[in-house]
């Protein structure tokens, strides 16, 4: 069973497809979720996911606004995709009769 | 590089983001910088990724900072006295005969170098990342241990290295070797180093007690001394065995393989 941050960074990077990397993603949560997301917990949660095999990240190319640094670029895996769908039924199914369960 | 990626703040962060891997270091950099973070920001964010990345570096070193002072002072009686033989040629005339003196000198060495070489094992085998700004950390630690004059009145610079190289640094070096490698420690070999360690830590604290026994003769019964169970025996005793027990405790969950 995953936890409620790792389902928010998998699904972020699922949104953001192609385009998914660190500060995406942590922007993404943030848009979300309305809180601030802290470097150190994405990145420690990124290396969880992965050693879990729940994601897959490389590094990819460097632009003028990161001061020509890389992206840690990151990719669901089908287990990855396959635990966050589980959670997703999971929260669902337990909401389900609850004062505010909006399904 | 950016305009707002400048100042002081923003130098100690990148600065402190040399703890880090070099790819996950280029990488949390450019995401600091991309989403537009003062030098405040920056430091705050590398700050929370070292820390969470290092917390167990830091627990351990400083578990085996206080460890490493409360043995000094455990082991502080024959190496004074060695000290003074070394400095002056002479005996501390403490009661105890020379060859009382040598044999508890040994057992003291000889448990030290167990404790250092299973603590260099156990620091490399847990924290495997950036060994060497460890290793350098823990001889810090040592030395400040082991200079820490008011309690280890040590006269000659040159017996102090002497006693660091031997009895510490080279032991160290060799368990962190042997725990940076393959995670793999024979039975026999690990059987071994329990048995040296608990029977070298029991010989030094036997041995210890022999010195309070002598000031209480030397003095002719003016000098009281009553041995301390808790301090003087069982402390040291766990302090010089932990390692190996946490070592065992933890085989099989970090997967430490004992053949």
């Amino acid at each position: 069973m995953l936890g409620e941050f790792e389902y928010l960074l998998l699904t972020a990077a699922a949104k953001l497809g192609e385009d998914a990397y660190g500060a995406a993603i942590r922007q993404d949560i943030e848009n979300v979720t309305g809180r601030s997301c802290s470097i150190g917990a994405l990145y420690t949660t990124l290396d969880r996911l992965e050693t879990k095999g729940l994601i897959e990240t490389w590094m990819g190319e460097a632009t003028p606004q990161r001061g020509g640094r890389p992206k840690r670029m990151v990719r669901l895996t089908g287990e990855g995709a396959e635990a966050a769908a589980d959670f997703y039924k999971t929260v669902i199914a337990a909401s389900r009769g609850a004062a505010w369960a909006v399904i | 590089m950016g305009s707002h990626m400048s100042g002081a703040l923003w130098w100690l962060a990148e600065r402190l983001s040399g703890s880090l891997e070099a790819g996950e270091r280029e990488a949390v950099i450019g995401d600091i910088a991309e989403s537009g973070a003062n030098g405040a920001q920056a430091l705050r964010d590398v700050l929370d990724l070292v820390v969470r990345r290092n917390w167990r570096v830091w627990l351990t070193l400083a578990a085996l900072a206080g460890q490493a002072y409360g043995l000094l002072i455990f082991v502080a009686a024959p190496l004074r006295d060695f000290d003074i033989w070394w400095k002056y040629g002479v005996r501390n005339e403490d009661g105890l005969s020379a060859g009382q003196d040598l044999i508890a000198l040994t057992c003291h060495c000889a448990a030290l170098i167990c404790y250092a070489w299973t603590s260099g094992f156990a620091l490399a085998f847990f924290c495997r990342r950036k060994i060497h700004v460890k290793a350098s950390l823990l001889y810090l630690i040592w030395l400040f241990s082991l200079t820490a004059r008011s309690r280890l009145p040590l006269h000659s610079a040159a017996l102090l290295v002497t006693l660091e190289a031997l009895l510490i640094v080279f032991p160290s070096l060799r368990g962190m070797r042997k725990g940076s490698g393959a995670p793999v420690i024979g039975f026999a070999q690990f059987g071994l180093l329990a048995s040296a360690t608990a029977t070298t830590a029991a010989l030094a604290i036997w041995t210890s007690t022999w010195f309070a026994n002598a000031i209480e003769v030397w003095s002719e019964g003016q000098i009281r001394t009553e041995i301390s169970w808790l301090t003087q025996v069982l402390l040291p005793f766990a302090i010089l065995n932990w390692p190996v027990a946490y070592l065992a405790m933890s085989a099989r969950r970090r997967k430490l393989q004992v053949i």
